[in-house]
């Protein structure tokens, strides 16, 4: 039993599992890009693979660098790290919410969850981008203070428009009632007509990240077939 | 969907007539109980689920009023006790011998399909005679008020046709039976005669001509938008005041409007007109052409477009912030990237991780993406065998998986042997390893990288790292992230930036090296080339697409512009 074991483990060792796996990658990737051709059996199977594939080794990663090393740590030395029962516990309340009569337990590790969750992203936000984003917004204005010249008038072109820009970002959120006469009215036509230029700086920021993103998908494309003419098919030097 | 009540075709939700023979589908709005939520027919009184009053003001304020209410009541009961001597009883006969609207323009219809039974009419004389005002108007409009009140937005836009026997409301139905025969003919005529003016109606309020907002396409992204796109229930026109004529008109008009045209959309080409999708020819034309405009150097190799690339100041600042360190220093790599984007930032991650193993640097690597340790360590091994065989554990080192997101990277000053106490590739105890014991505080970093798959991860390391601890950033990330994040490289949070293919070959210029990057400079040319040609064509097509029907006079518009501009 031994020894066909073991001959077995040497035949599957001396199959050439690089070329098996590229082979495999190959056809794989073809079969996702078959889906250009319409909807077919072959994307419908490499999707499960891909799927099925993605969400086992997400578990197994978890397992090992979650869960046994703070098993065998727990194991090893329990009054060191007693607190892992507590966390422990709280992992098998959220289990509660698959049981109608005990789900209300599921809360408490919810509530947690959320409440700690909230606070460090407003802590976050507030320290690591209100704040530092603010302060960089305030730009001085004179060329002087770059040197003069073209290049001081240049980069205070430049900070003025960052400032303006940013303040009609803001006033585009600017949510109120709209007057139309008095004081009020000139303030909403101010607000209105600023805010119409901010819209159209998120237009364009909008416009840039969906350039980005046609040019991240044409570097996948790209990838993808130094992959398959290189590696595969050794049409290139891979 | 909404079966037509006179010849039981299946019509889309929010139909206002019949596709088929031009039905008025619904006059009025569905009422919801106010007691069970249950969606009833407009003339309902009593919820057909729980027999709940469907219109409770009423009755309380007929209760109040000790005049109107016992007098409306008397006159309900005499209306449901002597049929055929009000007017109310007298409706069901009159359409018999009158023509049905179907009728009118040579439609068939199923016989008595379009009337209600007389129990429904009794009955909606009976919460008439029961109304707050007790005059002749009908009372749905009145009673509507309270249900229209709980009602969700999308059943007051929406009405929904009369189910089963409740078939046609009655009031249209005595509406029929007063128009007499020459009003109707004569509108016919009207509308026949003016048969081709109607392109012209239709392009009056088409919506399209009006200033467009930039921001539009994205409209409906706030749940209270809807609700405000509501008319004001005050002036909402009243199906019941809006007249006989132009009920009729309405009706016929629709008929005349639909039918032709949903016959003429099905035999509509496929690729023509606004909003058409491009058939499966030219989709096909376009990926062979951006196949081939990426297949074609790749294979040929070459510099069609030029060799020389000026890298861009957020690409000279990554890079001299890695030149900057000394040879010794620790560098922390955190992979937010999953395999879906890691071929984007492959040739960017080589060419950094050559530079900092170039200078001696060693590397710390973990992810908080549970996919991203395997991508890691593919790209550090690599790495290490460029360099020249690096060992693990000295040179560099994979600690893993960091679940939590913000209170992970919170963490993270308490040691790397606490948060990771064993590494991804080995799994044994990460402070055994040489490298750690050297490096095992964020304050021992001379540097962090983050490789983001989008803006988010990076900005979470900006937040929960750099702004607490102090730990110098810098991002190599996906292209479409880096609009995101220049905000922080221009406010100095970033030391640099090296954005997909384009920065990876700026890099590699950078650097005086030929990688991926720079070998695939002229297929993202050729590709960008061919997007940029395909979507201006496609934009000419779609203008001159949308012009066509405004120049050509038998040409049709769609049907459901009259729609939206009508609604």
């Amino acid at each position: 039993m031994g020894s066909s074991l073991e001959l077995l483990q040497e035949a599957l060792a001396q199959l050439p599992w690089e070329t098996l796996g590229v082979w495999l990658a190959a056809l794989l990737t073809l079969g996702v890009y078959s889906y250009l051709a319409g909807s077919n059996r072959l994307y419908s199977l490499v999707q499960h693979i891909f799927v099925g594939v993605a969400t086992g080794y997400a578990v197994v990663v978890a397992w090992h660098s979650l869960f046994a090393p703070r098993l065998a740590q727990f194991i090893s030395s329990p009054g060191s790290y007693w607190y892992y029962l507590l966390f422990f516990g709280l992992g098998l309340a959220l289990l509660s919410r698959a049981f109608p009569g005990v789900s209300w337990l599921g809360s408490i590790p919810l509530a947690y969850l959320f409440g700690i969750g909230s606070a460090l992203c407003v802590v976050g936000a507030i320290a690591g981008t209100l704040v530092p984003q603010t302060t960089a917004s305030m730009i001085p204005l004179l060329p002087a203070h770059y040197g003069g010249g073209k290049v001081g008038m240049a980069y205070a072109l430049d900070g003025a428009l960052v400032s303006l820009g940013a303040v009609a970002t803001l006033l585009y959120f600017y949510l109120g009632a709209r007057r139309k006469t008095g004081v009020g009215g000139v303030w909403s036509k101010f607000v209105g007509s600023w805010g119409s230029a901010g819209r159209w700086l998120i237009v364009i920021l909008f416009g840039a990240m969906f350039a980005g993103l046609v040019s991240g998908r044409v570097a996948l494309l790209i990838g993808r077939m130094r992959f398959l003419l290189g590696d595969w098919l050794g049409l290139t030097g891979g | 969907m909404i079966r037509c009540p006179a010849c039981g075709t299946d019509n889309r939700d929010g139909s206002k007539f019949c596709a088929s023979c031009g039905e008025e589908l619904s006059a009025l709005p569905d009422v919801i109980c106010p007691n069970c939520g249950t969606q009833n027919p407009a003339l309902n009184v009593l919820c057909y689920d729980c027999l709940s009053p469907l219109h409770p003001e009423e009755e309380d304020a007929a209760g109040e009023d000790p005049e109107l209410a016992p007098k409306e009541i008397d006159a309900s009961e005499s209306e449901v006790t002597e049929p055929g001597t009000d007017e109310s009883t007298e409706q069901p006969d009159l359409p018999e011998e009158e023509p049905s609207l179907g009728e009118l323009v040579g439609t068939e219809q199923p016989e008595g399909a379009p009337l209600p039974p007389a129990e429904d009419i009794a009955e909606t004389d009976q919460s008439l005679a029961a109304g707050v005002d007790g005059s002749d108007q009908p009372g749905v409009p009145v009673a509507q008020e309270p249900a229209d009140e709980e009602a969700p937005p999308d059943q007051e836009t929406e009405p929904q046709a009369a189910e089963g026997d409740q078939g046609d409301p009655p009031e249209s139905a005595a509406q029929e039976s007063e128009l007499p025969a020459e009003p109707k003919e004569s509108v016919r005529t009207e509308l026949e005669t003016d048969a081709s003016t109607v392109p012209e109606e239709t392009e009056s309020i088409e919506p399209s001509e009006e200033p467009r907002e930039p921001l539009d396409s994205i409209e409906g992204a706030l749940p209270l938008e809807n609700i405000m796109a509501l008319p004001h229930r005050s002036e909402s026109p009243d199906p019941v005041k809006s007249g006989l004529e132009e009920v009729e008109r309405a009706t016929l008009l629709g008929h005349e409007l639909l039918v032709p045209r949903l016959g003429e959309e099905t035999r509509r080409p496929a690729f023509e007109g606004r909003g058409a999708v491009p058939g499966r020819g030219m989709r096909a034309f376009l990926y062979i052409l951006l196949c081939a405009a990426i297949v074609v150097p790749l294979v040929v190799g070459g510099h069609w477009f030029g060799s020389s690339i000026t890298p861009r100041e957020c690409v000279r600042g990554a890079f001299e912030a890695i030149d900057a360190l000394p040879s010794g220093s620790t560098v922390l790599l955190a992979v937010e990237c999953d395999p879906a984007t890691a071929d984007e930032v492959e040739p960017a991650v080589a060419a950094v991780l050559d530079h900092l193993l170039e200078r001696k640097v060693s590397i710390v690597g973990l992810s908080t993406v549970p996919s991203g340790p395997p991508v890691a360590l593919q790209w550090l091994e690599e790495a290490a065998q460029r360099a020249g065989g690096l060992a693990y554990g000295t040179d560099y080192i994979l600690l893993g998986y960091l679940p939590g997101e913000e209170s992970a990277l919170r963490r993270m000053p308490q040691g790397l042997d606490v948060v990771f106490p064993r590494d991804y590739a080995r799994r044994q105890d990460a402070s055994q390893y040489l490298l750690i014991q050297r490096a095992n505080r964020l304050s021992s970093m001379g540097l962090g990288i983050v490789i983001g798959g989008d803006h988010v991860h990076v900005k979470r390391w900006l937040e929960q790292v750099q702004a607490p601890v102090g730990l110098p950033l810098l991002a190599v990330m996906t292209a479409s992230a880096e609009p995101a994040l220049s905000p922080y490289y221009r406010s100095g949070q970033l030391l640099g930036m090296v954005g997909g293919l384009p920065g990876a070959a700026e890099y590699e210029a950078l650097r005086q090296r030929v990688g991926p990057a720079s070998e695939s400079a002229d297929a993202q040319a050729l590709a960008y080339l061919v997007v940029v040609v395909a979507g201006l064509l496609g934009n000419v097509a779609f203008l001159l697409g949308r012009r066509k029907p405004e120049t050509a006079d038998a040409s049709p518009e769609r049907p459901d512009s009259g729609e939206r501009a009508n609604g």
